[in-house]
């Protein structure tokens, strides 16, 4: 593409965005999903799936800025809870809480948010720059990816995940297996039977997400916090500065700076990209760390990274969904009922012939992520004090909070007993020292997988070496050997025992 | 306003158990929002579809005609539910026919769906044909099938799911020709569309595709439609390829849970019948690349009737199964 | 004596229960053609990886302190023999043998409180209590109800309580709950009881 005509597409997208009613929607955008993202459980796709109707009366221009302000908002929102009290809303905040909560408990939480909404800033504003110049070349690479290419990088997804745990890997190993398992709950999609549901007709669908999440994190942490007032006093009692030091935003530098690249590149996929993109940044940050042990107790780096790489990833995820008209998530397949309301088809033909809603779109974005680090900045006092409420009531507000979002995902009263078992559930894992996360990227992969396999079995005709015989896959595959490898090797294990050892 | 509404419900819950208020008058109809059960999930073609219905709808009658998706077991569960909802004029199903006139046939439903639901009108019929990615080879019908005959099962075709109506439209076109395509299943259309851009499917049949055809990315081989396509008036249909009744046709309807007050239905149906007409629905459904067709009720019914036994009759030749 | 064997002989026994209960229950499931993977390739795969991987941690517990084996001794074999029994026993009576699993839930609690001490049962009933109860109420007696029900129990599940400083905040929890998500986001949720719970039907 020649780079004035990168220009001129710029300057048109900032004339469509930068128009004082564009601008205003965008704000309200970002606002509405950044209040209603606070809320636990309640994450993007709940929000833009109860905001939708509001739409109807925008322009078309106006809707989708809107809508996309939502999604980042709401995004953000969801991080917000992830790290004041461990709530990932959402999959890709699931390793923020990791770490974020760690810093909220030492009271810490002012700055694991400042640096979540710069690093977010930071990689929404390149990854906005790299798909004006790379959205055709991008597309290109993600259409390349065959159904056995993205068996093969979930599965190297599922051994980092490995890889990344704190403690016993027999543990990670065996809540990945067990994720995988209670994924697969539900309706078999290939051949209509049903498996593990018990003939309860609310299983048939599987059990949600937000259900899974909020159960292990919100409502196990509330059991084990009120049977345990020692380690809770900590989170109210001593609140340092509410924005980040010269050493945080060192340290974060280049987390952020990684973390935008792996989530820009990987937020292109279809599928569990975003997803893949926090979870690998972690990973890379714990890997490169000089002190990994110390993940998981309030390290800024697995802070910082995944938050770039779960924007830049929000970001372009829109590649697919604007070029192609492919809804890479849930939250694309609600921005393309946007674009239906007002009959736009997404697909190839939008960048020729709307140029001024493709291009103002995308200049959007970046207008939206500016708008949020303005909006939160000043808020993070508000949040931050919210930690002062005493621990008794603020049990409570979390249990209303938690049951009535999972309530109001289907109106199902049956999903909040649900999210009781897997409360229960995750105390059990809280006492057994086993980390909820990689279970819950098991359970997001572990049904993706199992489609993709067999996808690629049957195209290949049952012939199982097609995942062997596709560089792509191959790669993918020699890489995630290595890494099991690399950790479970003797010698190197158990200096990781002896690190891990307090 | 809520609290009156709060003891009329309570009160009539004391009356008469859970029954649905007694007088709601079609005159009156509607004094509250509406509620559309969708049986898929948000961002496919039922909610393609039915967004400007609901919109429309909304505008002429002043009240809020709500969406409720409530995707799942290839549209069973949804179905099921809008089956079970108190049939006060107040909560229909919008479904394509899948669920009405091929599911029953491959399964056990926990619905019937003629003793289920009431007809109250048709919305709207997908219009496509057959599209075929361009690194094959084949660049006509003629030519496809003719490279299906050769190569037995080299071909492969990617459907919005297993006893879908895309399924269905392949298993025809497998019966009529004699020819044999892998079935490739995939999670809704769309899905199917990620892994036929790049070939790694060969062909699939959902208005999805019309946008990529257009852009020249791949080849319409047919119209599956009586007619030609006015968008694509080069194209030439089944028929004209020697095919006779080889279109498995998709539609879509609404749908009253049974008991509703029979006043609402032809209420409602006049309504359908007078909007469908109207230039700006007709202009909002071509550019979905969707026709409606004008039914009474009773039309509806024996439409059903028909399209159902069409189903069962292929899916009992062709040997079709769930497992 | 030391928690981490402690927590790897629970964790291992817990992958065992679950891997055999999905291995016991996906027995069935159809294995397909290497062409078309059936319904049970996978979760036959993962439930082996999964007994596998308890096994390991069992001998894992073992090498790092044998004594857990004996603290964990007496409560194994009672909930082992317990579950047998019951199982048994409901299939001599036409009931499903799958009650048996009960026996062994409750026993693995119990046991994981022996080998890893320090439960907190009082808060692990209410909070799970508290969350099943606003299920159980929220679509029948409305949001007020059940909030003022579920909120009780979980306040009930800590000793830290001040009454009337939580009634003062359930109030405000109510306004806040009811403001936001039925007047402002506009969710169908009933504010006032509308119907009997279905599983109070003997009070219809």
């Amino acid at each position: 593409m020649e780079l004035d005509q990168v220009f001129s597409n710029l300057a048109l997208g900032f004339s469509v965005a930068f128009s004082p009613l564009n601008m205003f929607w965008c704000f309200m955008g970002a606002l509405i999903g950044t209040a209603i993202g606070v809320l636990p459980g309640v994450g993007p796709v709940a929000t833009m799936a109860l905001l939708l109707p509001i739409t109807y009366f925008l322009t078309p221009e106006g809707a989708l800025i809107m809508l996309a302000g939502i999604y980042y908002g709401a995004q953000y929102g969801g991080s917000t809870t992830a790290i004041l009290v461990n709530l990932p809303g959402e999959a890709s905040s699931v390793v923020t809480a990791l770490d974020g909560y760690a810093m909220a408990r030492q009271g810490r939480a002012g700055p694991a948010l400042a640096i979540a909404a710069l690093g977010s800033f930071f990689a929404g504003t390149v990854a906005t720059f790299a798909i004006v110049l790379a959205a055709p070349p991008l597309t290109k690479l993600a259409q390349q990816f065959a159904p056995a290419d993205y068996f093969s990088l979930m599965t190297l997804g599922l051994v980092l995940a490995v890889v990344m745990a704190s403690g016993s890997i027999m543990k990670a190993l065996g809540m990945i297996f067990l994720g995988m398992l209670l994924g697969l709950i539900g309706t078999d999609v290939n051949t209509g039977n049903t498996r593990f549901t018990f003939g309860i007709g609310d299983l048939f669908d599987g059990i949600g997400f937000v259900i899974v999440a909020m159960g292990l994190f919100g409502i196990g942490e509330i059991i084990k916090n009120l049977g345990d007032p020692e380690r809770r006093d900590l989170v109210s009692s001593k609140i340092s500065g509410l924005m980040p030091t010269r050493e945080d935003l060192r340290r974060s530098f280049m987390p952020v700076l990684r973390g935008t690249f792996l989530g820009g590149l990987l937020g292109i996929l279809p599928g569990g990209g975003a997803v893949l993109g926090s979870f690998s940044s972690y990973a890379l940050e714990k890997k490169l760390s000089p002190t990994p042990e110390k993940f998981g107790t309030g390290m800024i780096e697995g802070v910082a990274g995944p938050e770039a790489a779960n924007n830049a990833a929000a970001q372009t995820s829109f590649i697919p969904m604007l070029t192609l008209g492919i809804p890479s998530n849930a939250v694309m397949a609600m921005m393309i009922g946007g674009m239906m309301i007002h009959g736009i088809v997404p697909g190839p033909q939008v960048m020729e012939q709307k140029p001024d809603l493709f291009w103002g779109m995308i200049v959007s974005m970046w207008l939206g992520n500016a708008m949020l680090v303005i909006l939160n900045l000043p808020l993070i006092g508000i949040w931050v004090k919210m930690l002062l409420v005493p621990y008794r009531l603020l049990a409570i507000s979390i249990l209303f909070f938690c049951c009535i979002g999972v309530y109001s995902l289907n109106n199902l009263w049956s999903e909040v007993l649900f999210m009781a078992l897997f409360g229960v559930l995750g105390y059990v894992f809280i006492r057994l020292g086993c980390e909820p996360a990689p279970l819950l990227l098991g359970y997001l992969l572990g049904p993706l997988m199992e489609v993709y396999m067999r996808r690629a079995m049957l195209l290949s005709r049952g012939d199982a070496m097609v995942f062997l015989e596709r560089p792509l896959s191959l790669t993918f595959l020699i890489i995630a050997a290595v890494a099991l490898i690399l950790v479970i090797l003797p010698n190197i294990r158990k200096a990781r025992e002896e690190a891990f050892q307090e | 306003m809520r609290r009156r509404e709060f003891l009329g419900r309570a009160g009539a819950a004391v009356a008469a158990g859970a029954l649905p208020l007694s007088g709601a008058r079609a005159a009156a109809w509607p004094d509250k929002p509406v509620k559309l059960i969708l049986p898929y999930a948000p961002g496919g073609a039922t909610d393609l579809l039915a967004r400007p219905w609901s919109e429309v709808l909304s505008k002429a009658y002043g009240q809020q005609f709500v969406l409720e998706h409530r995707g799942g077991a290839g549209g069973m569960i949804g179905t099921e539910a809008a089956s079970k909802a108190t049939p006060d004029g107040y909560t229909f199903l919008f479904t394509p026919n899948a669920t009405m006139s091929v599911l029953p046939s491959l399964r056990k439903t926990p619905y019937d769906p003629l003793k289920s639901f009431d007809p109250v009108g048709r919305v709207g019929d997908l219009v496509c044909g057959f599209v075929m990615h361009p690194s094959v080879g084949p660049k006509t019908f003629k030519e496809m099938v003719e490279y299906a005959k050769k190569n037995p099962g080299k071909l492969s075709y990617g459907s919005a799911g297993l006893g879908t109506a895309t399924q269905l439209r392949l298993e025809m076109l497998k019966f009529k020709a004699g020819i044999d395509i892998l079935h490739v299943p995939y999670r809704g259309s769309a899905d199917a569309l990620n892994d036929l851009l790049p070939g790694n499917v060969h062909m699939m049949n959902e208005i999805n595709v019309l946008p990529h055809v257009k852009a020249g990315k791949l080849i319409l081989l047919n119209i599956n439609h009586s007619a030609r396509n006015p968008d694509f008036p080069d194209v030439p249909t089944l028929t004209e390829h020697g095919l006779q009744d080889a279109d498995v046709p998709i539609w879509y309807s609404v749908w009253a849970p049974t008991g509703t007050p029979k006043e609402i239905v032809t209420t409602f149906n006049a309504k359908i019948v007078e909007l469908a007409k109207s230039d700006d629905m007709q202009a909002r459904m071509r550019a979905i690349h969707s026709q409606v067709p004008v039914q009474t009720p009773d039309e509806m019914r024996a439409y059903l009737e028909l399209d159902t036994k069409r189903n069962a009759e292929l899916i009992k030749a062709a040997n079709i199964k769930l497992e | 004596m030391r928690v981490r064997a402690g927590q790897e002989l629970a964790t291992g026994l817990l992958f065992i229960l679950i891997g055999g209960g999905a291995l016991y229950i996906g027995a069935d499931y159809p294995m397909g053609i290497p062409q078309r993977p059936g319904t049970g390739v996978l979760p036959r795969i993962l439930s082996w990886c999964l007994v596998g991987t308890g096994f390991v941690l069992l001998l894992q517990a073992v090498v790092i302190e044998a004594a857990v084996v004996k603290r964990a001794a007496p409560t194994l074999i009672g909930a082992t023999a317990a579950s047998v029994v019951v199982a048994f026993g409901a299939s001599m009576i036409g009931a499903e043998p799958a009650w048996g699993v009960l026996p062994a839930v409750i026993g693995f609690f119990l046991l994981m409180d022996r080998v890893v001490p320090g439960s907190a049962w009082r808060p692990l009933f209410a909070v799970t209590l508290a969350t099943v109860a606003f299920g159980m109420t929220v679509d029948s007696l409305g949001l007020i109800a059940a909030m003022v029900i579920s909120l009780t129990i979980c306040a009930a599940g800590t000793p830290e309580t001040r009454w009337p400083e939580y009634a003062g905040f359930l109030l405000i929890m109510i306004a806040l709950g009811v403001g936001t998500f039925v007047w402002l986001l506009g969710m169908p949720i009933p504010v006032w009881p509308v119907k009997v719970p279905d599983w109070l039907w003997f009070l219809r």
